[in-house]
């Protein structure tokens, strides 16, 4: 049973990489969109900030950076 | 009683902020296994593993595995109702003004962020997966078992980019080549 789920495990980042390029895919529309990809990535993989900070902090600069184009 | 009353609040936390389908609740989920070490690591693994096998949403299945070992059959009750408030209150909410909602310039704008960080942060969820999964020492260098288990997961995303079949056949494949090899 332990080593089913050594293989297991291994399918579930497989899983896990495929589920992100399709949300790559939908999502990174431009550059900007590309860096807060790879900014959102970075913070998780090296602080233990929550994901609702990082959420966040992707709202206020889609605000931020968007808003500017209009006004 | 108490017990019951945190993973309410936590996942309701998870209902509230998990935007991007079923392995959004996955970097969350993570989150309470650091904060809490009510499971290891690699047991998230294997409950992942097993909410996409089972039918229903992977998000409200990881809540009830991850519930249930926590605080038994009530801990899972409690843990998907937590899950789902945000979306039933958020729902009930936004059905009145939809398309005045998804219209708004504002909800577009902060959205063209949200979504790319949804993506990056279940991308650090995978690479976190990948390093129980390929059981990666940094310090040690890299094992042949690593490797092989690394061959192992390119070819199966191969193989789910190219038969797009439910994650249960995969997962199934998995385990068999887990029990041959391992």
């Amino acid at each position: 049973m332990q080593r089913a789920f050594v293989g297991i495990r291994i399918v579930v980042v497989s899983l896990i990489a495929s589920g992100v390029v399709q949300l790559a895919k939908k999502s990174l529309v431009d550059k900007m969109a590309v860096a807060i990809f790879v900014g959102a990535c970075v913070i998780m993989v090296i602080t233990n900030w929550s994901p609702v900070v990082v959420i966040v902090l992707g709202a206020v600069l889609g605000l931020l950076y968007k808003g500017r184009e209009v006004e | 009683m108490m017990i019951y009353l945190i993973l309410y609040l936590n996942f309701m936390k998870i209902g509230a902020f998990s935007v991007g389908g079923g392995l959004a609740t996955v970097p969350f989920l993570q989150e309470l296994v650091d904060k809490y070490g009510w499971i290891s690591h690699a047991e998230l693994i294997d409950i992942i593993a097993v909410a996409e096998s089972t039918p229903g949403a992977i998000g409200a299945n990881a809540a009830t595995f991850m519930g249930y070992k926590t605080a038994g059959f009530w801990g899972g009750i409690v843990a998907v109702l937590g899950l789902v408030t945000p979306a039933v209150i958020i729902i009930a909410v936004i059905a009145h003004f939809f398309d005045k909602f998804i219209h708004n310039k504002k909800v577009q704008n902060a959205f063209y962020g949200i979504r790319p960080v949804a993506a990056g942060i279940i991308a650090a969820a995978g690479i976190e997966v990948a390093i129980v999964a390929f059981e990666l020492d940094f310090a040690g260098g890299f094992s042949g078992g690593s490797v092989v288990k690394m061959a192992i997961a390119l070819g199966i995303y191969w193989l789910i980019v190219r038969y797009k079949k439910h994650p249960i056949m995969y997962i199934a494949g998995g385990a068999l080549l887990g029990i041959l090899i391992f």
